[in-house]
C-alpha cells in the first residue's frame, strides 16, 4: 500500500449568508462542507463526485488551501498544515497545485504562455539554473504542446490546448499533488479524452497524486482509484473505484449511478464485435484541421 | 396515410460573412422528420448543430445567408420574413434552450411568460389564458402550480426552470419541438427526469422532436434517427442502432472511441489529435 | 420590510452625522477666524473676543460641534441675556456677511433650484431614454451615429460653454427668447417659462447625453440576452418584445442613476445657476464660498448631503419594487 500524501480530517466549511431577500436582517450559517474526511495516496487519484452545490468544489478548495476551513485538520505528508504561516504556505503551494475548470478564464489573456507557466516559480521564489525558457519548453513538450509556442497568448489556443497550458503551469513547481477542479468538464469529448490520457500519463511518469473533482461519473470511472461521493455537504460514501461503481452501498450513490445515461449495451457489444472482427480497421482517423478557436469548450 | 412529412430539410446551407470571407456554418444538410419521431442532432462545439434549429425558427442573425429548403408540413420556411415567421414560432414550432435561467426573463413571473406566449397566438382573456398556463404547469409536474404560477424564475431550481420552459413550449401544442441541449446545464439526476418528461409528453401530444446535444449517451436514449455533424457537415446519418452499433464515418467512430463509459474502465481512451 | 427601512434610515442618518462632523472639522481647522471676518477691518481685539464669546468660538471643538448639532435639532440662542439672538430649529447659524438666518436663506432659494431640477429632469429623461432607445434599436445607422456624436458633445462640453452658445443663438441671434430674468410664476407665467427654458436645456443636455449613452448600451446588452431569444421563439410581436422584455431590464439601472443625479441637483446646480443668474441654492453656495461665509457653506453642504443620502435610500427601496430578484424570496 502506498503512503498517504494528503489527508483531511473532519473538514468543515461554513459560509455566513445574508437571509433570504433584501429585507431580512438575519444571518444564516450555511455548511458547504460538513465533516468530510479523506486520504489521498501517493501516486493515486481520489475523485470527489456529486451534483452541483454538493460541496465538492469547496472541498477541493479546502484541500488546496485556497480557502480556510471552519474546523478540521489537513495534513500533508503527515505534517499538520491546517494553520500555515507564509513560509509553510509557500512550501505547501509548491507541493499542491490546482487546475481549474475554465481554461480561458484561469489564464491571463495578456500574458504569454511562458510568463503564465513560469509565474508559480516567481511566487515560490524558485530559481531555475538552466533558465526559465528551457523549463517552459520542456513543460510544453511534456503536456503535448509545441515548445515553439511559448511566446503566444492564451487566445491563440483551443480549449483543449489552453487546459494543457493550465496543467503545464501546475507542473512548473514540481508538485506532488494536483487538484483538478472539473478540469475536463468544459471540453468536447474528443479533447476531453486527450486531456484525461495526458493526466494519466503524467501520473505514471511523475508519480503525481490527484484530487479529481467531477460531476461526470463516466470520466471518473476512467481516472479514479478511489471515489468519494458527496451530497449536501456530506460525504455519503467512499471506496475503491470499482467497488463504488459496481456495488454502491448508499442510496444516493445508487440513484446517481442509475441516472447516468448509457448507450444500449447491445449496440455497444455489436460495435465491439465488429471492431474485433476488424470490419472497420481503425485507420488513422484525423478530422479535418480546424481553426484553433472553435473547440473552445461549451458552456 | 399522410405522405407529407412533418419536416423536410433539403440542401440547407447557412453562411455567415466574416472578416476573412464567408464561412459555411452548415453545409448541404438534408433531413426528414415525421410526427411522433425524434431526430437527434449530435456534434461537438462549432459543428453547426444549433444553427440548424435557429434556421427552422427563423432566429438566425440577419447577416446569415440561408439557402436550400426547409418545409414544415409542405410549407416553405426559407425566405419567410420575420413577421411571417411569427405565426410559425411558438404556434407550430417551439423551442427549449440550454440554460433555463438566462432563457427566462428575471423581471416577470413564470405565469406571465407562459401566458404571453399563449395569448399572442390565441388571444382571449388573461383569465382564460391563466387556466391554460396552469394546465401546462401541471402537465410538466410543477407541484403546487396554482401558487407557483406567480413566482419568478429565480425562485425555482434548475430542473424546475427547464420544466417551465417546456410548459411554455407545450402550451400551444406545437407540431415540432426543438430541444437544444435541454439537459446540458442540469445535474445528472435532474437530466434523467427531464428526459423522461420529454418522452412522456411526446407520447401524449404526438409531436415531432429535434433533440440537439453534444452528449452521445443522451442522444442514444432519446432519438430514433440521428445526424452526426462536424464543422457544418453531416458526416453520418442513420437510426440510433446503426450509428451506435455500426458507425460508418471515421468521425463517428472516433467520437465513440473517445467517450468515457461508466460501466467499464478502458485502459486508454482514444482522443482525436488536435 | 419595516425593519429593513428602519435600518436603512438609521444608517443614512449615521452617514449624515459623519458628513456633518467632517465638514464642521474642515471649516474649524482650515478657515480663518470667523470673528475677524465678522468684525471687519476696523476692529479691536476686545471686539473680536466679544464676538468669539457670542458665537461660542472660544469653546473647544467638540463643544462647538455639539452646540451646532443641538441647534440643528432643537434650536439654540447665541449670547446671553437681552442681547441673545434666538435661532429656531433647524438652526444653521447666521451668515457672517448679512446676518441673515442660514436656514431662511436656503429655504427661500430652494424653490428656484427645485424648479430647475424638476424641469431639467423631465427634459433629460425624455430625451435621454427616447434617444438611447432609438439608437439601440437603430444600432449602426446614421441616426445612431449622429445621436451618439451629439451625446459625446453633451458629455464633454462644459455647462457654461453650452450655456453661452445657447444664449448667443437663442437670445442674441434668433431672438426667440428674452434674456432670462428672475420672475415669479404668478407674475408672468410665459416669461417665467422662457426664463427657465435655457437653464433647463443646458442642464438637461449634459444629463440627457449621459443617459442616452447608458440606455443605448443597456438596451443593446438586453437585446443580446437569452430571454430575448426566448421571447422571439415564442412568436411575440416585435413591439411587445421591446416594450416588455427589453425595456424593463434596460431601464432599471437608470433608476439608480436618476435618483442620485436628481438628488444631487436638488442641492443646487452651481454652474448653471451662476451662469444664468438664477438665485438658487447652487448660486448661494458659489457666493458664500467666494466670501468665505462659513455658516452658509456648512448649510448648503449639509443640504446637498441630505438629498444625496436620502436619494440613495429611496433608490434602494425603489429597486426592491422594480427588480423581483431583490425582493423577499422566502415563501
Amino acid at each position: 500500500m502506498s503512503d498517504t500524501i494528503l489527508s483531511g480530517h473532519n473538514l468543515t466549511k461554513e459560509f455566513i449568508t445574508r437571509g433570504d431577500g433584501a429585507f431580512s436582517a438575519s444571518k444564516n450559517r450555511f455548511r458547504a462542507v460538513d465533516d468530510v474526511s479523506f486520504d489521498v495516496q501517493a501516486g493515486r487519484t481520489l475523485a470527489i463526485v456529486g451534483e452541483s452545490g454538493c460541496g465538492k468544489s469547496t472541498t477541493a478548495r479546502l484541500a488546496s488551501k485556497l480557502l480556510d476551513m471552519t474546523s478540521g485538520t489537513l495534513r500533508f505528508e503527515g505534517e499538520d498544515v491546517t494553520i500555515a504561516g507564509a513560509k509553510e504556505l509557500a512550501r505547501f503551494r509548491s507541493n499542491v497545485q490546482v487546475v481549474f475548470q475554465d481554461p480561458f478564464s484561469s489564464l491571463n489573456p495578456r500574458h504569454t504562455v511562458e510568463r503564465i507557466i513560469s509565474a508559480p516559480l516567481d511566487y515560490q521564489g524558485i530559481k531555475v539554473p538552466r533558465g526559465r525558457a528551457a523549463l517552459v519548453r520542456e513543460l510544453l513538450e511534456r503536456v503535448g504542446l509545441n515548445p515553439d509556442h511559448s511566446q503566444r497568448y492564451p487566445g491563440q489556443f483551443s480549449g483543449g490546448q489552453a487546459q494543457r497550458i493550465g496543467i503545464a503551469r501546475a507542473l512548473a513547481v514540481k508538485p506532488k499533488l494536483v487538484v483538478c477542479d472539473e478540469a475536463v468538464s468544459a471540453l468536447d469529448v474528443s479533447v476531453q479524452a486527450i486531456v484525461i490520457n495526458l493526466l494519466r500519463d503524467l501520473q505514471a511518469d511523475l508519480g503525481l497524486s490527484y484530487i479529481f473533482i467531477a460531476h461526470d461519473l463516466a470520466v471518473v470511472r476512467q481516472i479514479a482509484d478511489r471515489v468519494a461521493v458527496m451530497s449536501q455537504g456530506k460525504l455519503v460514501e467512499q471506496g475503491d473505484r470499482d467497488e463504488i461503481f459496481t456495488n454502491p452501498q448508499h442510496e444516493y450513490t445508487k440513484t446517481l449511478l442509475a441516472a447516468v445515461p448509457r448507450i444500449n449495451p447491445e449496440w455497444e457489444r455489436a460495435r465491439a464485435a465488429r471492431m474485433a472482427e476488424g470490419t472497420h480497421p481503425d485507420q488513422d482517423v484525423t478530422p479535418r484541421a480546424r481553426a484553433t478557436t472553435d473547440d473552445g469548450g461549451q458552456a | 396515410m399522410n405522405t407529407t412529412p412533418l419536416l423536410e430539410i433539403e440542401h440547407l446551407t447557412i453562411t455567415f460573412p466574416t472578416g476573412s470571407g464567408p464561412v459555411d456554418v452548415v453545409r448541404d444538410l438534408s433531413a426528414v422528420l415525421d410526427a411522433n419521431r425524434t431526430l437527434g442532432v449530435v456534434g461537438e462545439s462549432g459543428s453547426g448543430k444549433s444553427m440548424t434549429s435557429l434556421a427552422i425558427m427563423g432566429l438566425l442573425p440577419s447577416t446569415a445567408r440561408v439557402s436550400g429548403s426547409i418545409r414544415l408540413n409542405g410549407q416553405e420556411l426559407v425566405g419567410k420574413t420575420d413577421r411571417e415567421f411569427r405565426t410559425i414560432r411558438g404556434e407550430k414550432v417551439a423551442m427549449v434552450f440550454q440554460d433555463p435561467l438566462s432563457s427566462l426573463n428575471p423581471y416577470y413571473t413564470v405565469g406571465l411568460q407562459i401566458e404571453e406566449a399563449y395569448r399572442s397566438h390565441r388571444g382571449g382573456s388573461r383569465r382564460a389564458a391563466r387556466a391554460v398556463v396552469l394546465d401546462a404547469l401541471e402537465r410538466v409536474r410543477i407541484k403546487d402550480a396554482a401558487r407557483r404560477i406567480d413566482h419568478y424564475p429565480h425562485q425555482f431550481s434548475g430542473g424546475m426552470r427547464q420544466r417551465i420552459m417546456i410548459a411554455m413550449a407545450l402550451c400551444l401544442e406545437p407540431e415540432l419541438l426543438i430541444a437544444d441541449e435541454p439537459t446540458t446545464a442540469l445535474d445528472v439526476t435532474v437530466q434523467a427526469q427531464i428526459l423522461d418528461l420529454l418522452a412522456e409528453l411526446q407520447q401524449e401530444t404526438g409531436s415531432g422532436m429535434i433533440f440537439i446535444t453534444h452528449d452521445l449517451a443522451v442522444v442514444s436514449q432519446v432519438a430514433e434517427d440521428i445526424l452526426v455533424m462536424k464543422d457544418g457537415d453531416v458526416v453520418e446519418r442513420g437510426t440510433a442502432e446503426q450509428i451506435f452499433s455500426n458507425p460508418q464515418a471515421a468521425y463517428t467512430r472516433s467520437l465513440l472511441d473517445a467517450l468515457p463509459r461508466i460501466d467499464d474502465p478502458f485502459e486508454e481512451l482514444r482522443g482525436t489529435a488536435r | 420590510m419595516v425593519l429593513y427601512l428602519l435600518r436603512r434610515i438609521l444608517s443614512a442618518l449615521g452617514i449624515l452625522l459623519l458628513i456633518s462632523l467632517f465638514t464642521y472639522a474642515i471649516f474649524f481647522l482650515l478657515s480663518p477666524d470667523p470673528a475677524v471676518l465678522i468684525c471687519g477691518k476696523t476692529c479691536t481685539p476686545e471686539r473680536i473676543d466679544q464676538i468669539r464669546g457670542q458665537l461660542g468660538l472660544d469653546q473647544p471643538f467638540w463643544v462647538q460641534y455639539w452646540e451646532f448639532l443641538r441647534g440643528l435639532v432643537a434650536g439654540r440662542s447665541y449670547g446671553d441675556g437681552p442681547s441673545a439672538i434666538d435661532c429656531a430649529a433647524p438652526c444653521l447659524g447666521f451668515s457672517f456677511q448679512t446676518n441673515e438666518s442660514v436656514t431662511n436663506m436656503i429655504t427661500s432659494r430652494f424653490p428656484v433650484s427645485a424648479t430647475l431640477a424638476i424641469g431639467a429632469a423631465v427634459l433629460w429623461l425624455l430625451a435621454g431614454i427616447g434617444g438611447g432607445l432609438l439608437s439601440a434599436v437603430k444600432q449602426g445607422t446614421w441616426w445612431d451615429r449622429g445621436a451618439m456624436m451629439v451625446a459625446l458633445g453633451g458629455i464633454s462640453l462644459p455647462n457654461y460653454f453650452v450655456a453661452l452658445i445657447l444664449q448667443y443663438v437663442l437670445v442674441v441671434q434668433l431672438q426667440i427668447l428674452p434674456f432670462p430674468t428672475a420672475v415669479e410664476f404668478g407674475e408672468n407665467p410665459l416669461l417665467w417659462f422662457q426664463s427657465y427654458l435655457m437653464p433647463w436645456l443646458v442642464l438637461a443636455f449634459a444629463y440627457a447625453s449621459m443617459y442616452a449613452r447608458l440606455v443605448r448600451t443597456n438596451v443593446i446588452d438586453t437585446l443580446g440576452e437569452n430571454f430575448m431569444r426566448t421571447a422571439r421563439a415564442k412568436g411575440l410581436a416585435a413591439p411587445l418584445i421591446l416594450r416588455r422584455h427589453a425595456l424593463r431590464p434596460a431601464l432599471t439601472p437608470v433608476v439608480t442613476l436618476f435618483g442620485m443625479d436628481f438628488a444631487g441637483l436638488l442641492g443646487g446646480a452651481l454652474i448653471t445657476e451662476t451662469v444664468f443668474g438664477l438665485n438658487g441654492v447652487g448660486k448661494l453656495a458659489a457666493d458664500s464660498i467666494a466670501k468665505n461665509d462659513q455658516p452658509v457653506i456648512m448649510g448648503v453642504t449639509l443640504l446637498a448631503a441630505l438629498f444625496v443620502v436620502f436619494g440613495n435610500v429611496i433608490v434602494d427601496i425603489l429597486y426592491t419594487v422594480l427588480d423581483p430578484r431583490v425582493r423577499v424570496t422566502s415563501r
